[in-house]
């Protein structure tokens, strides 16, 4: 999302026609925007996030327009010889670039802060951080047609980058200027950084990480400037420089084409060609439940900035603007027709739709388990997924090296790097949380953990498990062993204990539960050492029991 | 009516009225009335919820000597000391403190204390301190300071007896000169209404009151004959708690009855997902942000992806639209990047393997809905959570429509008891068109957010042979919860450091449908 700084009278002015405040916001609301700020004249709006073309106050403004039945202007493109050459070479690093000269820009203070800003957050957004696209402006006086765009090994070409003292090779600047190290992982692994270089050998810039100082720098007093995106996709480039050209016509530009010439192809951009589209009246009433005659469609669709070329009895032929990025099926047209006509106007209906409801045997069987548990006085917690292997293991007393279970990569979190394999130490972490509250202190925990699992496609096992602590001066090995066979006698369960030592028990006071020949958890007093581990003072006896296997649920 | 109050004393109260005459303290009364000091408190409180009593609480603060204290009233406070030992002419510290025997933190505090009260003359020689005592300061010595003076009572003193308040202010600064004990008591006086029972209480045959009803009365049938001692119904008791279900498992619960009322059906799926399962196949493109580290829990480890002729599908829609009438993304999709490990970042991932995995396309209809765990990549700190819980919801049916979902959600909402909605146009890669579902909340006079929602997008339901459209609609189970139960903070209501106090006493939230 982006955040559109300007102010009312700006825009007012750039629409053309007087609107109250309530009228933006309306409006904007319709078109699923939101004024998010208004202080004084000064106004933030949040963009939309997959609409490139409203990301500067001409875009907005021009859309605006159309949706109070205002004409935009017709956005024309003079004849020029100037050429750009793509050389074979950037191919392999980033291949495409798209090319437009404006001329007879008259800029001022605000003007420019706003070219800046477009450019950044179009880096930001729809050029996903300037790996998809990067845009490079350029004063035209500097620099001497035609342009070749090409790639060499970044040791055996230099330049001085922008607002840098000396002339830097390729690979120093990746390392060397600040914009170079954000970027670098953009041509790091590259054999041949590319670069824009004019006709008397200076280079223009080395995108997408920075322009030449002599070269790549515009002011207010700039009249012309040559404009280029590069990238890997030529229609997301292509789209990017006409939301551009757009722009700096409604800052008063006049647009010049440009050549570009492959080695076996040649543009000539900016191509402000419209889309032609076809929709049905029935495909909006499918998708919206609308029923619209095709001449309201008509309507709609030019609120919505589209032009209409023929209606039809049940369709309507439009042609798109050539700076929308996101009209990939009629149902995206659908959407435009919605915003034309505003949802909030949609009459809602519930249909019939017949079927069964049901609930997961699983968290049936979880539901009373937590009715037994809270009758016998205990507590629900509700603990993290994600912990350490400190918490899981080595505060339990177990050996992390001997464990099985899923890492986390990076995490933005220190002291998270594992997906939780059983629930008892979560359970110990909230009873350490509520150590000062008055005991006894009994918590249950019924939920999930992830086990792994290499015969599943996501490696790992999602599980049931359930945790059950009592603390308090007195607990003991009885007390926790009457809950086990309160819970497991309720459900009919056929158990019983075997002698087994835990790492994390006393020795000779746990047990190992088994059930139907398998093993489905375990029961015992804490060992001094775990509770000392937590910085709990009481005793605490404990279980936990494996429900998948005990409900065989799986 | 006063005998009904006679009815409901107890035996304790009985004994302390009968003791009371006017005005007493609680430790006298207790004596007096045979009571234990306990049992008059008890009897005190009781009586004054029946206003035949009040009580006052008093604290009295008495003034002790401490360790320090106790030494200096003895050998002299370090500034007398000090001040005894200083001559007309400059001597240097050691020189002066050979007989005054002070520590160097007592000599610190001395200088400063004897400076202020223009008592020394210092000056400094060779980078050494020398001191000399002034005329003002010899009037001192033979005075004695107010300090000293003050230290000369016999202690304990009461503190609201002292005189001179500036001293005492001093030296409770000091250390371990003065100590502040409390002593507390409690002043009870009868009122007219007491003293009327109080009258009575002569007349009155306790013996024919019962306090408690026994098994053994039950047996012989001698509760027949009794009349049992009024009990002071009204008389606050001690709280006591129980086990609880969690909040949040009650809010769950919640959402999970309001679907099945909807007629859906319960799903599952795996909290870690493949890219696969959670982002390409709903047409997620491969450099869409969301997949950025900063967002996404990743693993580092790869999984498998689902048979070729789904990939395929997949690889199609992404590349070039298939045949859905699509223009696609124009890229080349990259089926190892799908491999990828995570945390899913949404329910929607269990959605889709629900599409492939159950074979929906089969079915003439289907109403499915989830209530699960998701994951963000972000720091804990004061209110943010990697981890929350989300609730989805899917209908498939012919001839579903826009209007139907926004009369879905309008239903979801009326069943959590919000009316008063309205629905604004987003934007989300899987779905279009998308829809934010806002109600209206009374108290913030606000719009609040809580419902997200769309139609799932052609491209995106393709490889799995949909052919049906797919509403849906999800939102965050902790954003309800903390607006049920008014809390600010996600922590209060997910993970080990909720309080056990409101776990166990939180207030039942019902819907009001």
């Amino acid at each position: 999302m982006v955040k559109l700084d300007t102010s009312f009278e700006t825009l007012k002015d750039l629409i053309g026609k007087s609107i109250t405040l309530k009228e933006l916001e309306n409006t904007l609301f319709n078109l699923g925007m939101e004024l998010e700020e208004t202080s004084g004249d000064e106004i933030k709006i949040d963009i939309t996030a997959e609409r490139s073309d409203m990301v500067s106050s001409q875009g907005l403004a021009r859309v605006l327009r159309a949706y109070f039945g205002l004409k935009n202007p017709d956005y024309k493109i003079k004849k020029s010889n100037y050429e750009v050459f793509v050389d074979k070479s950037v191919d392999e690093v980033r291949p495409h670039t798209c090319c437009a000269v404006i001329k007879n820009l008259d800029l001022d203070e605000e003007k420019l802060k706003e070219i800046i800003w477009v450019q950044e957050k179009l880096h930001e957004t729809f050029g996903r951080d300037r790996k998809k696209v990067a845009i490079g402006i350029y004063p035209m006086e500097s620099i001497k047609f035609p342009i070749t765009y090409k790639a060499e090994n970044p040791t055996s070409f230099k330049f001085r980058p922008l607002e840098y003292p000396k002339e830097m090779t390729g690979k120093e600047i990746l390392t060397k200027t600040s914009t170079g190290k954000q970027y670098a992982h953009l041509l790091q692994d590259h054999k041949k950084y590319p670069y824009f270089i004019d006709a008397k050998k200076d280079i223009l810039s080395m995108p997408p990480i920075l322009n030449a100082h002599e070269t790549g720098k515009i002011t207010q007093n700039t009249k012309d400037v040559f404009l280029e995106c590069s990238g890997h996709d030529f229609d997301a480039l292509s789209k990017t420089l006409n939301i551009l050209c757009y722009m700096l016509q409604d800052m008063g530009g006049d647009v010049y084409q440009v050549s570009v010439k492959y080695p076996k192809k040649t543009f000539v951009l900016p191509n402000f060609k419209k889309e032609k589209r076809t929709i049905k009246t029935s495909f909006i009433e499918k998708m919206t439940g609308l029923q619209i005659s095709s001449k309201e469609c008509a309507k709609l669709l030019e609120k919505m900035m589209h032009d209409v070329e023929s209606i039809q009895k049940d369709s309507v032929t439009f042609l798109v603007p050539p700076i929308r990025t996101d009209i990939w099926h009629d149902v995206d047209i659908a959407d435009d027709i919605v915003r034309g006509f505003g949802v909030n106007n949609i009459k809602p209906e519930l249909p019939k739709v017949a079927t069964h409801a049901n609930v997961l045997r699983e968290n049936k069987i979880k539901s009373k388990m937590t009715e037994i548990l809270v009758g016998l006085d205990f507590t629900e917690v509700f603990t993290l997924l994600l912990t350490s292997t400190q918490d899981q293991y080595t505060n339990m007393n177990l050996d992390v090296k001997q464990q099985n279970y899923m890492k986390l990569g990076h995490s933005e979190e220190k002291s998270i790097n594992m997906v939780r394999t059983w629930l008892m130490p979560e359970t110990l972490k909230a009873l350490q949380s509520n150590r000062n509250k008055s005991l006894p202190l009994k918590l249950f925990e019924i939920n999930e953990v992830v086990q792994v699992d290499k015969t599943k496609d996501v490696l790992s096992k999602t599980q049931n498990k359930l945790s059950c602590l009592i603390c308090d001066s007195q607990s003991d090995f009885t007390q926790i062993k009457q809950i086990l066979e309160n819970l497991l006698n309720s459900f009919a369960i056929e158990f019983e204990l075997k002698t087994q030592n835990y790492e994390f028990f006393i020795q000779g006071r746990s047990a190992s539960i088994i059930s139907n020949g398998k093993e489905v958890g375990f029961i015992g007093e804490l060992s001094p050492e775990v509770i000392s581990n937590w910085s709990i003072h009481y005793p605490i006896a404990g279980l936990e029991l494996d429900l998948d296997a005990l409900f065989n649920i799986v | 009516m006063s005998i009904d109050i006679i009815k409901t004393l107890h035996r304790y109260e009985v004994s302390l009225l009968e003791a009371l005459d006017g005005k007493s303290d609680l430790e006298a009364i207790a004596k007096t009335s045979g009571l234990k000091v306990i049992e008059a408190k008890r009897a005190c409180q009781w009586l004054e919820n029946k206003n035949l009593i009040n009580t006052q609480s008093n604290v009295q603060k008495q003034v002790l000597l401490g360790k320090n204290g106790e030494s200096y009233k003895k050998d002299g406070l370090p500034e007398t000391r000090f001040l005894q030992n200083l001559t007309h002419n400059y001597q240097t510290i050691p020189q002066i403190n050979k007989k005054a025997n002070l520590s160097e933190e007592e000599i610190k505090i001395t200088i400063g204390t004897l400076k202020k009260k223009s008592a020394i003359d210092i000056t400094k020689e060779e980078g050494k301190l020398k001191i000399k005592i002034t005329s003002q300061g010899k009037k001192i010595e033979e005075k004695g300071t107010e300090e000293q003076i003050f230290l000369k009572q016999s202690f304990p003193i009461d503190e609201s007896s002292i005189k001179d308040k500036e001293t005492y202010k001093l030296l409770l600064k000091r250390k371990d000169i003065l100590v502040v004990g409390e002593i507390k008591s409690q002043t009870i006086e009868i009122t007219p209404k007491g003293r009327k029972v109080k009258d009575k209480i002569k007349d009155f045959d306790f013996s024919k009151l019962t306090d408690k009803l026994t098994p053994e009365m039950l047996k012989t049938g001698k509760w027949k004959n009794k009349e049992f001692r009024h009990f002071d119904v009204l008389a606050p008791v001690p709280k006591i708690t129980g086990g609880r279900k969690h909040p949040l498992s009650a809010i769950i619960d919640m959402v999970r009855d309001i679907f099945v009322e909807m007629g859906f059906e319960e799903m599952k799926g795996p909290l870690i997902e493949t890219s696969f399962w959670c982002l390409d196949s709903m047409w997620i493109p491969q450099d869409h942000p969301a997949r950025d580290v900063q967002d996404t829990f990743y693993l580092p480890y790869k999984g498998k992806l689902p048979q070729k002729s789904v990939l395929e599908k997949v690889k199609k829609v992404h590349e070039d639209g298939g045949d859905t009438g699509s223009k696609g993304y124009g890229y080349k999709w990259n089926p190892e990047m799908a491999k990828q490990l995570l945390m899913r970042t949404h329910t929607t991932a269990t959605t889709y393997r629900y599409f492939h995995e159950k074979n929906i396309k089969e079915r003439d209809n289907a109403k499915y809905f989830y209530i699960g765990r998701v994951f963000r990549n972000e720091a804990i700190d004061a209110t943010h959570l990697p981890e929350f819980h989300q609730v989805e919801g899917f209908v498939m049916q012919e001839g579903l429509t826009l209007k139907h979902l926004m009369g879905f959600i309008k239903t979801f909402y009326a069943k959590l008891g919000l009316h008063d909605i309205k629905f604004k146009v987003t934007y989300n890669p899987y779905t279009e068109t998308s829809l934010e579902a806002m109600y209206f909340d009374k108290k913030t006079n606000s719009w609040i957010e809580l419902i997200n929602s769309g139609i799932f997008r052609p491209e995106s339901l393709a490889p799995y042979g949909i052919n049906k459209p797919i509403i849906a609609w999800g939102l965050g189970l902790e954003r309800l919860a903390m607006i049920l139960y008014e809390k600010n903070n996600i922590k209060e209501i997910l993970g080990a450091s909720c309080d056990i106090d409101w776990l166990k006493t939180y207030k039942i939230k019902m819907r009001d449908y």
